[in-house]
């Protein structure tokens, strides 16, 4: 077992095979060897750390993206398909997402950083600028001059 | 800043204006008697309304752009922003890809309007936004090409999608400076006088190296599919392609002793005429240079007849490409022999597909279309692994063949017997020689697809011979077969066909009567009434599909012996044969 503890100071104590999800504690572990001491987490919070846990508790039992696997994979290429499993967990408030997303990032959880981005991208897919900002809470900042070439952009876009 | 700032701010701007200005002049009264103090009055007011004028516009030009300030800090603030930059690239790269993953500029364009942030991102820091030219208007291609930096190019101009906006020889001249960046180019071009300059000019003044061309894709088409409409004399590319792994020519013939036909994995050969009678050595000699090729394309290729093909006279010896995934070789001309010339020398992995559209010549037959006595036995070993076939044969003149085995389809040919319409001795030909050309000694499922009258005598003779010499087939499915067919399988003290026959499958085999089908089950599920038929396994299963033929009683009788499955079974008494159901004799279950 290895034990986790948060940014908020909460412990968390998790099975080898789950907690070796994430390369960076599976380094550390590899680095400190057999040991009781635990690993402190300080960028990340319970609250996500339980999240981040459940997912690599039930895809504990999948093997790891090798080197090759990660290389080969051309993200430009990808599609924004999601497993059905993937797409129940990650349905959570925004706060929440973007916790994961950093989460998984500064975890090195490769498979869930991949759902995370996957879920942002879907969720910007299809909607207008207006839409988007609506949704993320941004507000239009671009300069007359800028509106004026993205005018211009768009409608190039258009006659393709 | 706090929020006391921004009038505290205006305020002293204000001052600001009226120091410069200093105070309001008097007003004068435009009666007076002297007309300089009315002239310098004018004049004071006129510089008065200018600098309020202008302060006016320095506020609102100052406000503007703190307020466009305030709005770009307030959107810092906005959760999605926690994210690294990079992780939002990923996330939009994810977000402007549709289905098959190609990228959408409009997509791109409407990411990129939402805010400065995700501009900058986007046109600044994600450089693989802007690699992909594919038929891009000019006004865009120059933006494309400084937003991508020194990323590798993905350059295409396909005109089948192109609705004439775009000049071929426009978008031509703006990314060729840049070829040492071009990584993919695909051009899909019409055999028209613009298309065909443009690209000859192309290939002409590519005498510089493509060092990271990867992927060349170059076509010039017809509706006819005529061969060599353009004619390269040259080597490409200054003949410096050393990382180029795809290459495909359709209807541009290029030397083939050119450097580009060395170490590709994949490559595509259409519509070209070889002029030169050394030409399939050489194309011999193109497969030798590339070992690890994984897949073949070559589809109307014309070789010069050869008085004797002797590759080893020619220096050429077996060549092996074991990482051969995929071959297709089709052909418009039956005269031509470089497919054979080159399968009987060539060795492929037991994976690999071959798919072929072959013309065999008036009397001709399978050994036309694959070497039967090749340099290495084992060439083509991929036949040997058959264990599933369908021979479909739809007319006179012509005869579908597929052949999986355990990794999938291993072979495709659609043969066509030239000047074959009205004779009746093609397809026994084909299926008299299937197993001796297509050696297939682990064939257990075979699947066999008639249109009505085909099975003349001859056929029918030349498929019980089939029979005969694969006797490991266990699954036989009988598309549209006649009686006279289904006689072969019934086992009899002279014929025990398919000893190891387990399941049978009728589809559309409207024209034989429920005796045949019958005789067949009886003799197969019988056997100790039947001397020396130890060695012939029972028939378990037997499926009809829209056998209209067979009737409720029957139907009772059959699942008696073997396990029945009809799929589209009459309902009560609708027997559509009256004969049948009166010899049944039986009640409707």
């Amino acid at each position: 077992m290895v034990n986790l503890v948060t940014s908020d100071n909460e412990s968390f104590t998790v099975e080898k095979a789950v907690a070796s999800r994430s390369v960076l504690i599976k380094n550390m572990l590899e680095d400190v060897g057999e040991s009781d001491q635990p690993i402190p987490l300080p960028n990340v919070t319970a609250s996500v750390l339980k999240k981040v846990l459940e997912y690599c508790d039930h895809h504990k039992n999948e093997p790891m993206p090798t080197s090759e696997d990660l290389a080969a994979e051309d993200t430009r290429k990808r599609t924004t398909d999601i497993g059905e499993w993937d797409q129940k967990f990650i349905q959570v408030d925004q706060e929440m997402l973007f916790e994961i997303i950093l989460a998984a990032n500064y975890l090195d959880i490769k498979p869930l950083l991949d759902v995370g981005c996957k879920t942002v991208a879907n969720m910007i897919k299809g909607k207008t600028p207006e839409e988007i900002r609506k949704l993320f809470n941004i507000v239009n900042d671009f300069t007359p001059e800028e509106e004026a070439q993205i005018k211009k952009e768009n409608e190039w876009a258009e006659d393709r | 800043m706090k929020s006391t700032t921004l009038p505290q701010l205006f305020q002293a701007l204000i001052d600001e204006v009226q120091a410069n200005i200093g105070p309001s002049a008097h007003p004068v009264s435009a009666s007076g008697p002297h007309d300089e103090r009315l002239e310098d009055s004018r004049r004071s007011l006129d510089e008065e309304l200018q600098a309020l004028q202008r302060a006016s516009e320095a506020i609102a030009t100052y406000a503007l752009k703190r307020m466009l300030e305030n709005r770009s800090q307030r959107n810092r603030l906005s959760l999605i922003h926690q994210l690294p930059a990079e992780i939002l690239s990923t996330i939009f790269s994810l977000a402007v890809r549709d289905k098959r993953g190609r990228q959408s500029f409009h997509d791109i364009t409407l990411i990129s309007s939402v805010c400065r942030l995700w501009r900058g991102i986007i046109n600044d820091n994600s450089p693989a936004f802007w690699t992909e030219l594919c038929t891009l208007p000019t006004q865009l291609v120059n933006i494309f090409l400084t937003r991508s930096r020194a990323v590798p190019l993905e350059i295409e101009f396909d005109r089948t999608h192109n609705t004439g906006v775009v000049h071929f020889s426009d978008f031509l001249r703006l990314v060729l400076p840049q070829l040492h960046r071009w990584k993919i180019c695909r051009f899909v071009l019409h055999d028209r006088k613009f298309d065909k300059e443009a690209i000859a000019s192309f290939l002409q003044h590519t005498s510089t190296s493509a060092s990271q061309l990867e992927i060349l894709d170059l076509q010039l088409k017809t509706e006819e599919g005529l061969p060599n409409r353009l004619v390269v004399s040259h080597h490409p590319f200054a003949g410096a392609t050393l990382q180029l792994r795809n290459l495909t020519l359709d209807g541009i013939l290029v030397p083939l002793e050119a450097p580009i036909f060395k170490g590709l994995t994949r490559l595509t050969l259409r519509h070209i005429s070889y002029p030169d009678p050394e030409s399939i050595y050489q194309l011999l000699r193109v497969l030798e240079a590339s070992p690890l090729l994984e897949a073949i394309d070559f589809t109307n290729l014309r070789f010069l007849p050869i008085p004797s093909f002797a590759p080893e006279a020619h220096g050429i010896s077996v060549i092996r490409l074991p990482e051969l995934r995929r071959i297709i070789w089709g052909e418009d001309d039956y005269r031509q022999q470089g497919r054979y010339q080159t399968l009987s020398h060539i060795v492929t992995p037991a994976s690999c597909f071959i798919g072929m559209c072959p013309i065999v010549t008036p009397d001709g037959d399978l050994y036309q279309i694959l070497p039967l006595q090749s340099v290495d036995s084992t060439n083509l070993p991929n036949l040997v692994t058959t264990n599933d076939l369908t021979v479909g044969l739809d007319d006179r003149d012509s005869c579908a063949l597929q052949a999986w085995g355990p990794a999938g389809v291993t072979f495709i040919a659609n043969l066509i017997g030239v000047g074959e319409e009205e004779s009746e001795e093609f397809c026994p030909r084909i299926i008299s020689n299937l197993g001796r050309v297509f050696p297939m000694p682990v064939l257990e499922a075979l699947e066999l697809e008639f249109c009505d009258g085909m099975e003349g005598p001859a056929l029918v003779a030349e498929f019980a011979e089939f029979l005969r010499i694969h006797p490991t087939i266990t699954r036989v499915k009988l598309v549209g077969a006649a009686h006279t067919l289904m006689d072969l399988f019934v086992i009899a003290s002279t014929r025990r066909l398919c000893p190891l026959l387990q399941k049978l499958h009728l589809v559309s085999c409207p024209s034989f009567g429920k005796a045949v089908l019958l005789d067949l089950v009886a003799s197969r599920t019988s056997l100790v009434a039947v001397s020396g038929t130890r060695d012939i396994a029972p028939l378990r299963d037997v499926v009809l599909d829209q056998c209209r033929f067979i009737c409720n009683p029957t139907i009772t009788l059959l699942r008696t012996r073997v396990t029945l499955l009809v799929l589209d079974e009459p309902d009560g008494s609708d027997n559509l044969d009256g004969s049948e159901q009166s010899s049944e004799g039986g009640s409707t279950p």
